[in-house]
């Protein structure tokens, strides 16, 4: 089954049309069907090692499909240049939070000037947004806490006036307080139009901000739908890899 | 979807209209020009030295010279390029691992990029 089958449309910012992905001859996606409309905050849900971090470095053209196409802005994009589009505006935060750890903090986002903005521009908006981070600017981030060095990843969100945002498993390792204020920021993010991916392994960080839902198990998509009517699937398909509605056996 | 959605999705379709695709990394065919232009520049002093010996002439040697001084000014301009284009990716690459060696010694996670994702690594 592949619940997110359907044609990418012109209004899609993201979408992918029978796309196959891997590492060497490994083939981790196997046919993904996808369509990420502008503004839509999505949520992909998986256990570990169902591809959620394949499928985000795809998003971002870090990995180049082996077959199928990869759907940007409408165009097909397969093979382009990931910094020609982290420039025009497609932002991912890694997982480990994509910051430099041996750099202050003011430093980190020093390096976020490159796309035009002024060095006191870019550490307003960030304050703005995480006064912590105003507090510890004089701080190596490697020595912030996991929940700060998450405000930093996404500082550089903010300040680096995406269309797209990637976010690979913004709750990692934090404590459920301290994602769901990472979560409020990013709904803020999302409030002003900014079309978000949200990898994430449990529907609970998610449950308030994404509109919609994909479960990936395997390298397939195999639920599609509101993050309420996936919750309660979602136990079935991690544990089998199928759906309620298919037998197991 | 929201106006501010779609004036964003229209202006990152209108700035992705550029980006080139199925292509080569334009340092890597930079950096390839500057190699076969090094390559260039060594045959021409090469072949500038063998007809030097050849004549006693000296509008003909002066013609070697020339030659000859054109052939290392391409082994000049070729290098350049080439270490220009390489060693940027390069750089690059080393900047990444030299943060990754600092934070597995810091005992924080290592951030992942085009350059570092590790084969068998959480997919």
């Amino acid at each position: 089954m592949n619940a997110a089958a359907h044609d990418v449309t012109v209004d899609a910012v993201l979408g992918l049309r029978g796309v196959s992905a891997g590492y060497d001859s490994v083939e981790i996606l196997h046919g993904l069907d996808l369509q990420v409309r502008a503004g839509e905050v999505l949520a992909v849900l998986g256990p570990n090692g169902a591809g959620k971090s394949t499928l985000l470095h795809l998003l971002a053209g870090l990995l180049p499909p082996t077959a199928g196409d990869l759907i940007i802005g409408g165009r097909r994009m397969n093979g382009a240049d990931p910094t020609e589009l982290a420039r025009r505006g497609l932002c991912l935060i890694p997982e480990g939070r994509g910051m430099f750890p041996n750099l202050t903090v003011e430093e980190n986002l020093w390096l976020l000037t490159n796309r035009g903005g002024s060095r006191s521009q870019v550490e307003a908006q960030a304050y703005a947004r995480f006064p912590r981070l105003g507090e510890r600017r004089k701080q190596l981030a490697g020595s912030m806490s996991g929940g700060e060095q998450q405000m930093l990843a996404l500082a550089r969100a903010i300040t680096t006036d995406p269309a797209v945002l990637l976010l690979d498993e913004l709750s990692m390792g934090l404590a459920p307080l301290i994602v769901d204020q990472l979560y409020e920021s990013v709904a803020a993010i999302a409030a002003t139009g900014v079309t978000v991916v949200v990898v994430e392994q449990f529907v609970r960080s998610v449950t308030h901000i994404a509109t919609r839902g994909v479960v990936l198990v395997g390298g397939r998509f195999i639920l599609e739908g509101a993050l309420a009517d996936l919750s309660h699937q979602l136990h079935t398909a991690y544990l089998t890899g199928t759906t309620d509605e298919e037998p197991t056996a | 979807m929201t106006d501010a959605a779609t004036r964003r999705a229209q202006e990152f379709a209108s700035a992705l209209s550029d980006v080139p695709v199925e292509s080569t990394s334009r340092n890597f065919t930079w950096a390839k020009l500057g190699l076969v232009v090094q390559i260039v520049g060594v045959a021409m002093t090469l072949i500038a030295l063998v007809l030097s010996q050849t004549t006693s002439n000296p509008l003909e040697q002066s013609t070697c010279i020339s030659l000859g001084l054109s052939g290392l000014a391409l082994v000049g301009l070729g290098g350049a390029l080439f270490l220009r284009y390489s060693f940027g990716q390069f750089l690059r690459f080393w900047l990444l691992r030299l943060s990754a060696e600092l934070q597995h010694s810091t005992g924080t996670t290592a951030p992942t990029a085009s350059a570092n994702i590790p084969r068998g690594s959480d997919r």
